[in-house]
């Protein structure tokens, strides 16, 4: 079954909608931290687009990554989606690891939903990328 | 599998995207192919053989040990 749904112009408008919101979203909890004050300080984000609006934005890096995730490659071929099925097999493998670790050094610790689905879909996107060029 | 196709590719003095293009497949592909890091599905071969005006059996090689 074929997961690539999007054509190859997906991937552009999957990276702009990441880094649109990424920086939106981003902004307010970056300067928290750049001026070392506690978190939620800075909230000139928030008031601008509202909080309905800010749920939104919140959640389109996430949206970016998979839009960016199923598009397809310029040629699609059955090299490509061998490697891409190894990235997804070594991501899942690696998450299990980070997991596993987390849950053996710290069984308290809690992880938000958006920050595990962001890890594995950046450790698949880096993962296929270098197995990408090395072949190139 | 060993294969030859660096060696007809250089034969007919193609760098491996004019080969690619030529038979609609990536870069990245011939390159794998010709690294012998990945084996071609029969119709990518079949398609390189009549490129190549060889037999498949010629094209790829396989390892009898």
């Amino acid at each position: 079954m074929d997961f690539q749904i999007l054509p190859n112009w997906g991937k552009r408008l999957g990276l702009f909608i990441f880094f649109i919101s990424f920086f939106l979203v981003g902004g307010d909890p970056f300067m928290d931290g750049f001026k070392g004050v506690p978190s939620g300080t800075h909230h000139f984000v928030k008031d601008f687009l509202g909080n309905t609006l800010f749920s939104v934005f919140d959640v389109l890096p996430l949206v970016g990554l998979l839009i960016y995730m199923f598009s397809k490659e310029k040629v699609e071929d059955d090299y490509i989606k061998l490697i891409r099925l190894q990235s997804y097999q070594f991501a899942v493998i690696l998450l299990l690891i980070v997991a596993l670790s987390i849950f053996l050094f710290n069984v308290d610790y809690e992880v938000s939903l958006d920050m595990v689905l962001s890890l594995f879909m950046i450790l698949f996107l880096v993962i296929f990328y270098f197995k990408k060029r090395a072949h190139s | 599998m060993k294969n030859l196709v660096k060696v007809e590719r250089a034969r007919l003095d193609m760098t491996q995207a004019e080969l690619a293009k030529e038979l609609g497949v990536s870069r990245q592909t011939i390159h794998a192919i010709e690294k012998d890091k990945f084996n071609p599905s029969v119709t990518l071969a079949l398609k390189m053989g009549r490129l190549f005006n060889l037999p498949v059996e010629e094209l790829f090689i396989v390892d009898e040990d």
